[in-house]
Formats: structure tokens, sequence, C-alpha cells
């Protein structure tokens, strides 16, 4: 990994210690902790966040999800590349996602 | 900009927080604010609240009020169905909250054990005794 981030070649996974829920209107990712989900450290993701955190399926590498980015939200591609890096540094510091070494087919 | 951001609940939100992950995960995990359940739970300590165990008399309980959610002890509920009043209180507080319907009483604490049926028949007595005292 660059001391900048992730390469947009790097495939992502959700980590299972964390999901995803719609609640209240907002979209949620709820840590799991052994005995339940800890709703003391819920975090809030935008629309951009939740589409991103949709396409980290463990297969499809940073650039195919900034394509989908691009084509989604019609923004510049160099600023979903800079949306979609620093979301996914985010997501690395709180163990949200875990890189994938071989992804699935 | 997309990164995650920490939530802080208003006390609406919570409530649907707390209900759906509790519904969908079985319980939850989180730390106690205020003292009126102390020393049982002091502010700050993490609790783990149960939606599949059935909450019993003398259990802590997480509670759906007017003014929001509360961490309170069981002192009565309906004997042999849910149906009807249940009533809670905390253990540092002088009188019992108002009675609760049975889908206001979203989950029960099971770590720390929260089981204290002498605390609740106190509580319950000195409710008993003080509607006494304003009858006479």
């Amino acid at each position: 990994m660059s001391p900048e981030g992730p390469p947009l070649s790097a495939v992502f996974a959700r980590a299972e210690r964390m999901v995803g829920r719609r609640i209240a209107d907002q979209f949620l990712l709820v840590p799991i902790v052994s005995r339940g989900a800890d709703v003391d450290s819920l975090y809030n993701l935008n629309r951009v966040g939740t589409f991103i955190w949709e396409q980290l399926d463990g297969r499809t590498p940073g650039s195919g999800i900034v394509e989908a980015l691009v084509s989604r939200f019609a923004v510049e591609r160099a600023q979903a590349e800079a949306d979609y890096l620093s979301f996914v540094a985010s997501l690395l510091e709180i163990q949200a996602v875990e890189a994938v070494k071989t992804p699935a087919p | 900009m997309s990164a995650p951001v920490p939530l802080t609940l208003g006390s609406e939100a919570a409530v649907e927080v707390l209900s759906t992950c509790l519904r969908d995960f079985g319980a939850v995990h989180f730390r106690v604010t205020g003292g009126c359940m102390e020393p049982r739970l002091r502010e700050g300590q993490e609790v783990v609240v149960s939606a599949r165990r059935r909450p019993r008399w003398g259990d802590v309980v997480l509670v759906r009020q007017a003014n929001g959610l509360r961490l309170h002890r069981l002192v009565a509920r309906p004997l042999f169905s849910a149906a009807g009043r249940w009533r809670t209180q905390g253990d540092r507080l002088p009188g019992l909250d108002a009675p609760l319907a049975a889908r206001d009483v979203l989950g029960t604490v099971v770590d720390p054990p929260s089981r204290s049926r002498m605390r609740a028949l106190r509580a319950l007595a000195a409710a008993a005794w003080r509607r006494m005292g304003t009858r006479a």
C-alpha cells in the first residue's frame, strides 16, 4: 500500500464485524462485538459512502468502483478517485473493510 | 466527502436504532450514562442488553419512556401475560416510573447480571406504602 492510501487496483471486502443497516432514514455501519451490536460506535454514511460500501464485494477493484461512481453520480473521474480513496482509508481505519489478496472470481 | 461519521443519536432515533439492532442482532452493547442505577450500574460501565431473554421481576431492563430510553429495574409486571402495566424504577430514585406497556420494554441487561429481587421488592413496597399514605 502506498503512503497516500491503497492503489486503485486493490480489492476490498466488507469486514464481517461491520454490518450496514438502513435505520431511521440513515445508512449506518453497526459494529458487531462478541455479544451483539455495539451501538456506542455507530457510523453514518452519506449517499456516496453508502454506494461505495455496497460495491465493496471482495471482487471489484477500486478502479471499477470509481467507474461506477462516475456514471452514477456524474462526477469528474479525479473527484471520484479522491472520494473513493479517502473513503476506503477511513473504512480501513475503523476496520470496516479488509484487503482481499486473491479476489473471488 | 463520503467519510463515515460517528453517530450521535437523538432520543427518537436512538429508540429506532436500538429496537432495530435488538431485533436484528439479538443483543446490543453500550455504555451506561447517568447514575440512577448505582452501585449496580456505574456511569460509563459497559452493559449487554438482550432481546432474547424474557424480562423477569428484579431484572434491569431497557425501557422506552416519554423522556427517552432508560435502564431501570423491573419491579412489577403482569403475572400471567405480557398485557397490562409494567412498572420500573431507578435504584436511586424515590418513586416508580410511569406505567409501561410490554412493547416499551425493549430488552434485559444480561451482562453484568442484573437481577435483584430484594431491591425490586423494596421499591414496590415503598411505592405501596406511599400510595397508602396518600389515600389515608
